[in-house]
This record gives structure tokens, C-alpha cells and sequence, in this order.
């Protein structure tokens, strides 16, 4: 920021900046709408809310008349500029499936708005950095692309709302990071300064004189003024460890009694950037989504990815096959809280909440956040996970490329494996995993299982409607792949000593091509295990290729079903039996993938053979849509399983292993 | 991409069977169908109509059907038995509206004594037949899916067909009529205005028509999974609304659905 | 053939058990080697009398629908119990057949009862181990019972 110096501008040329910034953007500010102050399209001075006054309480907002202030009557509405960079719908990119079986994806790309924001507050700026970093995080490009030529014309706010406390999340009540230009209102001008060379060219066309010796420390004064005016207050310090700790605290079933999880307090958050996403086909020719503001065409018959905003309060949000992780209420405000002013810290380093109180006024049954958070930093009990933040995703735009099926190969019933030839999931690591589409249909993450004579192969049982079309696939047909995603096993640190493998039905896929590189590599890998449980004889996978493995003495295997004919000459029974001094040798570290409560038994066992959680690596699951931690989904506590995993060091997720709802 | 691309995503194959049948109710669900001007010739692309009675006039050849679409409440003992025959033949059973899914306005009649309304509405009662009451289709038969609403949503009646005909998931999401609000940029009607909305518990597909146009969701598509009817009733009544007020906002055209029969009788 | 204190060992129900309480068990004790293929007892025979598989492997099996095939949902191997119901005079409930030829102690069920009942610190070691084994297996059976490998895993 380069110094800023403060300048007078009457209050009677608020209008010459209007028609300076009109010159080159679409001027955007608050504008009285249905009962409330929202933004709008501001072409004169006329068109700003003066004289307007927002009442605002829990679960209530009210406009009334008083003053003759232009900004400094209200603070902020419902809306915020999140509705202009990230869409609450928007086609990410348009496909086609033809008969043939070839596919094809079209990315709809997001251009700069070019809007002039006037009137934004220093948390809608602090709003929108949050935003920034997440999806910067992600190598998500939209939302900045949008942005990249807006203006902010900010607004430091000296008399802060009923519902406000930026000053206790340290995000205003002074604006000026991000701003372009910073307005201050008194009772006859505006205080302004220019914090960016934007700022600057757009100021010098503007009919301002030098502000008054003492203004600055007349503002200073007024910031300061402001602070203590703040209708609420939050003590933010520790809170992540505070509520990750306190999980089962009784505050929970409380506000859970109240909360209608309805997800207007998401959908006003200007941070809360959940999405998913729909796979629409048209049947005839149609607008399928908007783009700001423009609906996107297809012909007929062809396809859209739509991404709409979400909310964690939805029961798909934590949906897995069979039913969501979180049933209850409690479970989902819990989500929330714990996220929004906790494990986000941990994610994207910094707290998600930038204290504008939006989501205290526009709940219909008036919660309060500061309350709860007050109610639950009385309690016990602190939490500490280690942060597995990495570096960000690069030009992840969420589209497809076009790889073609060159091999299926039926494995049991309902698994099958799809050889996929795909250039852009080569150098892919073990146990990491991709995005397999086919348009009209929609995605599912799929585990890599291994390669073959360039081609990468993924196992796939058909349980929902797109892992069954996928299994459907024929030798010659087209899908769309994305990725490879996530951290997988981790092959440096089970170098040297024995490895017990434990793998549970469909669990053998994302296992296989790490054991093979084991299998392959005697002198790194010396004594490798697997210990394999399936349903029956039929559900075993890679039978042929696991024998084949038998032939290095390094490699042993223990394989296990839940039932069998009585032919079946091998054993019979959980998994957790075949673990014993013979298959967990000393010194053992453990990879394991299955369903959990597979791996909770298996861990537990492998506890008692001497084997500790810094040993034991496990991979979870959890609904994954756009596998780049910007959905916002897959969420385990601090954690993205498809970013910081889906491999994980026990260690790491103990805590909230088999915990409900997470 | 080009519109001129040959096939389409539900690939080539048999014609997809429908047959649209009703019960007790006034038709406007089944002519959301035929509302869908710009769709239904591409639509009859993939879809052949076996028995529509407010569209064909051809003779239903009483075959299997692929997709079935079942229109009002079961008020009388003949539609129980037409709905039988309707499940016996059909693959796929979706009920269309309120009255299908949820007993529609007649079920205001349930727990009141028949009769006497018979005398008070009809002049003649004794040629009435009717059960004692109207019940959703799902009380008597299997069902597969259900569209909500008074009327169903046009728009979600064609995404539940076009992802049958694709072989997906339709996306008809089970959320508050408060995600759509919100998506769309509405001013809450609730805090901005003091209108009691229902739509914090209803299930969305309507595009938050009402509050799009000032006023509150009367719940219509009926109680999303898991509503928290309780809590806002109680809200209703802290915001000064009298018991009986509160108890018939939640009495109307899908009052039956437990949840909202919960808390009118509450 | 004669039954060793360290075959008597390798049994979970007689781990915690002293020297002279073994003497007691090896002379009850037979040992016997089976075949595979070989069926130590079917489902529904009257109770008989009781194992301890010290090697090889014991397969459980029920007729599941009237008979029509057989559906196996244990293995048992070295050191565990087999034929449990025995003690309890219960007829058989699952048929059990050697898969891997097996080495077996064999114990009459009232023999190893009697022994329990004249000293009741052994009969309460024996039982107690007897309840850890079985717990164990209800708990597998359990886990087992929820189908996690099948589609709603």
C-alpha cells in the first residue's frame, strides 16, 4: 500500500465520482430493494439509500428513515459482492456424449466484471480475501478472473451496527487493504484516500481539496470511536482448539433445538463458499445457467456441469452412499461453527469469519453466533490437529479432458476395471485418485488402481448412477477424467520394514498399484503382507495378479471372507483374525483401506500386535465433488480428505475417527 | 460446442412408455406436462404416451409402462383399486403434486366427521362416495419418487424425465425453499418484513416463487427432510402470532405430511 | 495318541491353567489327526463331544433354505474352541469340516465338565476363557452380520 493521503471530497461531488467511475466500470452499490439495502446498479447520487437507516436485531432487519447520512445510516445487507464473483449458479463448462460413445467438454469461461463496488465495507473486503486464499487454494480461477478489474470504493465505518464485530475478528472497522478508494462520511464531505494506483488515477479526476489539519486525527479518533461501538464482541483467540475440543459440549443440542438448518446464515456469509454441482442434459435447445447474468445455451440433448451454492446445512451436503454423515442438526450447525470460526484457521490460515453479522440478522429464528460461541468457550476440553496445508493447485478449472476407454476387464458382479488412456493422469502417485465423468450423467471420484502398457487403470464398482454407467463403458467409448488427485501412500516412509497391508472388499483398488511397486522392489520393500478381507470368493479382486505376487518370497498373503460355499478352501471370518505375530511382524508399519469401521477394528488389533497410529497410514472417504478443496464437502474436521488425503497418518485423524457427524 | 451434434445423452433405444393417471385432484399437475411447450416435441423423441387422458384420446393398450406419473389422493375405494392396477403394471411409480404425495387440500377433511361435511357441502350427499379419508398415493402403494408441489414445478418434472431417460440421479434437491431464495437474491420476507414464511422448513422445486413476490411461502412443496417445524412455530409465536393462526398456517395444502400434521395439531 | 502340555497350551481355553491342572486335562485328552474333507460333525447331530484345533483348519457351515447348499461362515484354527454347544447339551448347530488337514484335541463333554465341577478354580479359569473366546466371536459375527464390503459399506 502506498502511503495514503487524506483528502476532503464534498459531499455534493459524490456524483462527479459516480459519473468518474461509470466512465470505465458498471458502478454497483447499496441500493434499497424489497425492504432491505442491497447492491445495485448506482448511476447517480440520487440512487444511494441517504437518509435510510437499518434496525437490525437477531432474526431481524428493518429499514427506517432517519438522518441525512448516504452510507453512514446502515451497515451491511444480505447481499455482498460473493454474489458477483462466485455466482450462486454457474455452468462451469458445457458437454456432449454422442452416440458414438465420443464426449466432448467446452469450458464457459469466466470473464472480469468490471465493476465498480461503491459503498463496500472493510468486512466485505476482509470478505473477500478469505474468499481469495480459498480459492486460490484450489487453483480455482474463477472467482479472482471476475474480480481481477473490479473497484472497490470502501467505506470505513464509524457508527457500526447492533449486529457488527469486526473489531474482535480484526477486519475493520477501518477500511483500506483491498480498497481502492476509501471513503469516510462526516456530516458535510467525505474524508478519501487512495490506496492503490487505481485509486489514485480515478482521485486525481475528482474535485478534491487537501483534508483540514487534524483529520487524521480526527479519523483516528473516529476508528477508535467505532471499535468500542460495536454491537457485538467475540473473543476469536483459541477457538479452534476450543471447539474441536469441546464436540460434545451440551451448547450444541441447545442451539440444535432451535436451528431450522435452513441455510439462509450460509447463504448470506460472505465467506461460506460450499457448492456442488448438477449435471443437466437439455431436452431441447435451452438457456441451461446463467453466467453473470447471461443464460448459457446447449442444443438438445446436450449437457452442462452446472455448480450452485450449497450449504453444509443440506443433508447431501454430507451425503455417502447409503445416507448422509450428519442426520442430526447438531451435527450440522456444528459443522458450521467449527468451520467457519475454527478449522478454517488450520485450512487457509485465517479464520472464516470477518464479523459483519450478516448471518445473525438473516437467520429466520434469530441465532446468534456470538452467543454460541460465548456459550461454548465455557466449557472443557482443547484439540490441536496438525495442519497438512500444502502448496496451491494450479489451473485447476474443474474441466474434463477426453480419455478413451482402451480395456475393461469384468472383475466380479459389479467391479469392473476401465483401462483409461489419458496423458493428463500420467505421473500419477499410488493411492492417489481422479475425477471420471461422462456428461449428462455427472462424476465420481474414482481411485487409481494402477498402469498398464500406458494405459491407467481404475476398478469401479457400480453402485450409484454414475459409477453404474461408468461400468457400462465399452472398449472405444470416451469419458472425461480430471486430476490425479490427492496424497497417497506414502512409499518413502514404508521403505525398510515389513509392511502389513489391510484391504477390505473394493478397499484392494486404491492399494493395488502401491503393492505392486512393493512387490517389484524386494530390497526396499522386504517383507511385505496383505491381509485381505472380501465379501465372498467371487468379490475377490486381482485374484490372478495377487497369485502371480505369491512367486516373490518377500510378498505373503492372508485372505479372508465374510462367507463361502464349502469349497472355499481358505479362511473364513473378519479381517481383524488373520492379524497375529505372523502377518503384523515387529516393527511393522500398516497401510490400510476399507470401510471404517473395518479400519477402527483393524487399527485396534494392530494396536495390541504393538504396531502405534504413527505406523499406520489409513485412507478415508468422504463425499468428494470437486476434489480440489474448494466445494467444500469432503470435509474431516481441519482437514479436505481430497486434498490433505485421502491417505492419512493415523495419528493424525484419531481424534475424529468414527467421531458422529464428522 | 456446436448445436449441430448428432444423437443425444440418453443415447439411441426403445421409446420410453408413459402413462399419466389421476385421482382425487384438479389436473394441474398433470397439465404442467403439457405446459412444456418448447420440450414436448423433443420430448416424444424418446417417450411414447401409452394413457394420458387430457392429451390422447388414443385407447391405452393397458401394456407395461416404463414411467408413471400418478396425479391426486386416494379419496374413494375405486381409486384405490385403479391405483393398484396403475403399480401392478408400471416400473417406475412417480406421484405429481400435493394431492399424490402429501393428501392434498381434501385431506382437511381427515379426523372430522365425513358425513357431516358431506351434508354441509352436497346437496344431494347420498350420491357422494368417499373415503373417510384422502390419503397420499405412498399409503397404499410402493412409491418411487416424488414430485412436490401446487402444482409441480414444470421445471422439475422435466429434469426428473430427462434424468430418467439419461440414467441419473434426477437432481431435485431435497433443501429448503430458503437455498433457492437465497441463490436467486431475494430479501428474506421473514426478517426483512415480519411475513410468516414457511419456507425454512418447506422443500425447495418452486423457485421461492411466493417470497419472490413479497410474501411468505405457504409450503405447498411440503416439509423438506429432517424440518424443524417445532422451532419455528415457536418463532412465529415469539414474533406475535396466536396459536390457532399458527396451527392453520401449517393446515393447508400439504397438511397431511406428518411433520406439518405435527405441528397444526401442536 | 497322547496329549503334550504345550498342545494342551496352545489352547485359549486352558492358557492360564498350572502344570499339575494339565495332567488333569491330558488325561481326558485324545489327540487325533483328521483329513481334509473329513466332517467332524453335522448340524443337527446330538451333541457330542468337544474340540481344540491345534492345527490345520475346521470350517463351520449351516444349511441355509431347507438344505439346499450350505453357506460357511467361520474357519477356526489353532487354539480355538470347536464344538462349544457340546457343553451346554445342545445339538449341533453348524457342520464342522476339515478344509486343511488338522490336528485336534478331543475331550468328552461331561469328562471336561466333571473336571470343571471337582475343582471349581479350574472349571472357573476354563469357562472364563471359554466366555472371552465366544465374546470375541459374537463381536466378529457382528461386524460380519453388517455386510461392510456390500454396497451400502
Amino acid at each position: 500500500m502506498s502511503d495514503p493521503v487524506l483528502r476532503r471530497l464534498p459531499k455534493a461531488a459524490l456524483g462527479a465520482l459516480i459519473a468518474r467511475l461509470g466512465q470505465t466500470h458498471t458502478v454497483r452499490g447499496p441500493r434499497v430493494r424489497d425492504g432491505a439495502i442491497v447492491f445495485g446498479e448506482v448511476e447517480a447520487a440520487e440512487d444511494l439509500p441517504r437518509g435510510w437507516t437499518d434496525a437490525q436485531g437477531p432474526g431481524r432487519y428493518r429499514l427506517e428513515r432517519e438522518g441525512e447520512a448516504v452510507f453512514e445510516g446502515y451497515v451491511v445487507g444480505p447481499d455482498s459482492p460473493k454474489r458477483a464473483h462466485f455466482p450462486a449458479r454457474e455452468v462451469l463448462y458445457t458437454a456432449e456424449r454422442r452416440a458414438d460413445g465420443k464426449v466432448g467438454f467446452a469450458p464457459v469461461e469466466a470473464t472480469p466484471g468490471r465493476t465498480a463496488w461503491l459503498g463496500v465495507r472493510a468486512c466485505d473486503l476482509a470478505a473477500e480475501r478469505v474468499r481469495g486464499a480459498v480459492f486460490e487454494a484450489g487453483g480455482e480461477p474463477r472467482p479472482a478472473a471476475r474480480g481481477r478489474e473490479d473497484l472497490r470504493v470502501a467505506v470505513s465505518c464509524t457508527k457500526p451496527g447492533e449486529l457488527c464485530f469486526c473489531a474482535s475478528t480484526g477486519t475493520g472497522p477501518r477500511a483500506g487493504e483491498g480498497a481502492d478508494l476509501v471513503l469516510t462520511e462526516r456530516e458535510d464531505d467525505f474524508l478519501i484516500e487512495a490506496p492503490s494506483e487505481a485509486g489514485k488515477a480515478v482521485l486525481a479526476d475528482l474535485p478534491v481539496e487537501p483534508a483540514e489539519e487534524g483529520a487524521e486525527a480526527w479519523l483516528d479518533a473516529a476508528m477508535e470511536a467505532a471499535e468500542g461501538a460495536m454491537g457485538r464482541a467475540v473473543e476469536m483467540d483459541g477457538l479452534p482448539e476450543k471447539l474441536l475440543g469441546r464436540l460434545d459440549h451440551p451448547r450444541w443440542d441447545e442451539v440444535a433445538e432451535r436451528c431450522l438448518a435452513c441455510g439462509n446464515c450460509t447463504s448470506v456469509c460472505p465467506t461460506c463458499f460450499c457448492s456442488t454441482t448438477e449435471s443437466p442434459v437439455a431436452i431441447s435447445a435451452t438457456g441451461i445457467g446463467t453466467v453473470e447474468g447471461g443464460a448459457v445455451e446447449v442444443g438438445a440433448g446436450e449437457a452442462a456441469q452446472v455448480r450452485l451454492w450449497d450449504s453444509c446445512f443440506t443433508e447431501e451436503h454430507a451425503y455417502m452412499h447409503g445416507g448422509t454423515l450428519r442426520p442430526t442438526v447438531k451435527a450440522r450447525y456444528r459443522q458450521w461453527l467449527t468451520h467457519k470460526v475454527g478449522s478454517w484457521v488450520a485450512q487457509f490460515g485465517t479464520s472464516g469469519c470477518v464479523g459483519c453479522g450478516r448471518c445473525i440478522a438473516w437467520c429466520p429464528v434469530g441465532i446468534d453466533l456470538t452467543e454460541e460461541i460465548a456459550a461454548l468457550r465455557e466449557g472443557e476440553g482443547e484439540l490441536a490437529l496438525p495442519v497438512l496445508r500444502e502448496a496451491p493447485l494450479e489451473d485447476e478449472d474443474l474441466v474434463p479432458s477426453v480419455a478413451e476407454v482402451v480395456g475393461v476387464r469384468r472383475e466380479s458382479a459389479d467391479v469392473v476395471t476401465l483401462r483409461v488412456k489419458s496423458e493428463r493422469l500420467a505421473g500419477f502417485g499410488p493411492g492417489q485418485f481422479t475425477q471420471l465423468s461422462l456428461p449428462g450423467v455427472g462424476e465420481a471420484p474414482i481411485s487409481i488402481s494402477g498402469e498398464e502398457a500406458g494405459a491407467i487403470e481404475h476398478t469401479i464398482r457400480g453402485v450409484g448412477a454414475v459409477t453404474k454407467a461408468l461400468c457400462a463403458l465399452e472398449e472405444g467409448d470416451e469419458l472425461g477424467v480430471r486430476g490425479p488427485y490427492g496424497r497417497g501412500w506414502p512409499m518413502e516412509a514404508l521403505e525398510g520394514a515389513p509392511v502389513v497391508v489391510v484391504a477390505g472388499g473394493i478397499g484392494l483398488a486404491p492399494l493395488r498399484d502401491a503393492l505392486r511397486k512393493m512387490v517389484g522392489s524386494p530390497a526396499s520393500y522386504p517383507e511385505v503382507h496383505l491381509v485381505y478381507g472380501a465379501r465372498t470368493p467371487d468379490d475377490v479382486l486381482y485374484a490372478q495378479e495377487m497369485l502371480g505376487w505369491l512367486g516373490g518370497p518377500h510378498f505373503r498373503l492372508h485372505v479372508t471372507v465374510d462367507r463361502a460355499a464349502p469349497s472355499w478352501r481358505g479362511h473364513i471370518g473378519v479381517v481383524t483374525r488373520l492379524l497375529d505375530e505372523e502377518s503384523v511382524p515387529e516393527g511393522a508399519r500398516a497401510i490400510l483401506c476399507g470401510p471404517e469401521i473395518m479400519m477402527r477394528f483393524t487399527v485396534e488389533a494392530l494396536g495390541k500386535l504393538g504396531v502405534p497410529d504413527e505406523r499406520i497410514w489409513v485412507t478415508m472417504e468422504r463425499h468428494m465433488e470437486c476434489a480440489t478443496g474448494t466445494c467444500g464437502r469432503c470435509q474431516l474436521g481441519p482437514y479436505f480428505v481430497c486434498r490433505d488425503g485421502p491417505v492419512f497418518r493415523f495419528d493424525q485423524v484419531r481424534a475424529l475417527f468414527g467421531q458422529e457427524g464428522f | 460446442m456446436g448445436a449441430g451434434s448428432e444423437g443425444s445423452a440418453s443415447g439411441a433405444g426403445a421409446k420410453v412408455r408413459l402413462g399419466v393417471f389421476k385421482l382425487a385432484s384438479c389436473d394441474g399437475c398433470q397439465l404442467q406436462l403439457l405446459s412444456c411447450e418448447d420440450e414436448l416435441l423433443a420430448l416424444t423423441e424418446h417417450v411414447e404416451i401409452v394413457s394420458f387422458a387430457e392429451a390422447t384420446s388414443r385407447p391405452d393398450d393397458g401394456g407395461p409402462l416404463d414411467l408413471t406419473l400418478v396425479e391426486g389422493s386416494v379419496s374413494t375405494e375405486a381409486q384405490r383399486e385403479h391405483l393398484q392396477e396403475v403399480r401392478a403394471r408400471s416400473r417406475f411409480l412417480v406421484t405429481i403434486g400435493a394431492c399424490a404425495t402429501a393428501g392434498g387440500i381434501q385431506a382437511l377433511r381427515n379426523g372430522r366427521d365425513v358425513g357431516e361435511l358431506l351434508r354441509v357441502v352436497y346437496a344431494q350427499p347420498a350420491y357422494v362416495d368417499t373415503l373417510a379419508e384422502s390419503t397420499p398415493v405412498a399409503d397404499h402403494v410402493p412409491v418411487d419418487f416424488s414430485l412436490r408441489g401446487c402444482p409441480i414445478d414444470k421445471g422439475q418434472l422435466l429434469e426428473l424425465i430427462g434424468a430418467l431417460l439419461a440414467g441419473r440421479k434426477p437432481a431435485i434437491r431435497d433443501e429448503s425453499v430458503c437455498m433457492e431464495c437465497k441463490r436467486s437474491g431475494q430479501v428474506c420476507v421473514m426478517v426483512a418484513k415480519g411475513e410468516a414464511c414457511l419456507g425454512p422448513v418447506t422443500h425447495a422445486g418452486c423457485g421461492a416463487l411466493c417470497p419472490t413476490f413479497g410474501r411468505g411461502c405457504y409450503g405447498c412443496f411440503g416439509p423438506k427432510e429432517g424440518a424443524q417445524v417445532a422451532a419455528l412455530g415457536a418463532r412465529f409465536e415469539a414474533e406475535g402470532m396466536d396459536a390457532e393462526t399458527r396451527r392453520r398456517r401449517f393446515k393447508l395444502f400439504t397438511g397431511w405430511a406428518p411433520a406439518f400434521r405435527e405441528e397444526s395439531e401442536r | 495318541m497322547s496329549v503334550t502340555h504345550d498342545e494342551l497350551r496352545e489352547a485359549t481355553l486352558f492358557a492360564s491353567l498350572g502344570q499339575e491342572d494339565l495332567d488333569g486335562l491330558a488325561r481326558i485328552a485324545t489327540a487325533e489327526e483328521r483329513g481334509a474333507g473329513d466332517v467332524l460333525f453335522a448340524e443337527g447331530d446330538p451333541p457330542g463331544d468337544v474340540y481344540v484345533v491345534v492345527g490345520g483348519r475346521v470350517t463351520l457351515c449351516m444349511a441355509i433354505d431347507g438344505g439346499e447348499g450350505e453357506t460357511c461362515f467361520l474357519t477356526l484354527r489353532r487354539g480355538e474352541l470347536l464344538g462349544w454347544t457340546a457343553l451346554l447339551r445342545r445339538e449341533r448347530v453348524a457342520t464342522a469340516r476339515v478344509v486343511q488337514p488338522a490336528r485336534l484335541l478331543r475331550f468328552g463333554a461331561s469328562d471336561l465338565l466333571e473336571l470343571c465341577e471337582e475343582d471349581h478354580d479350574v472349571g472357573y479359569a476354563i469357562m472364563r476363557a471359554a466366555f472371552e473366546e465366544l465374546a470375541d466371536r459374537l463381536q466378529h459375527t457382528r461386524v460380519q452380520l453388517l455386510d461392510m464390503y456390500g454396497t451400502k459399506g
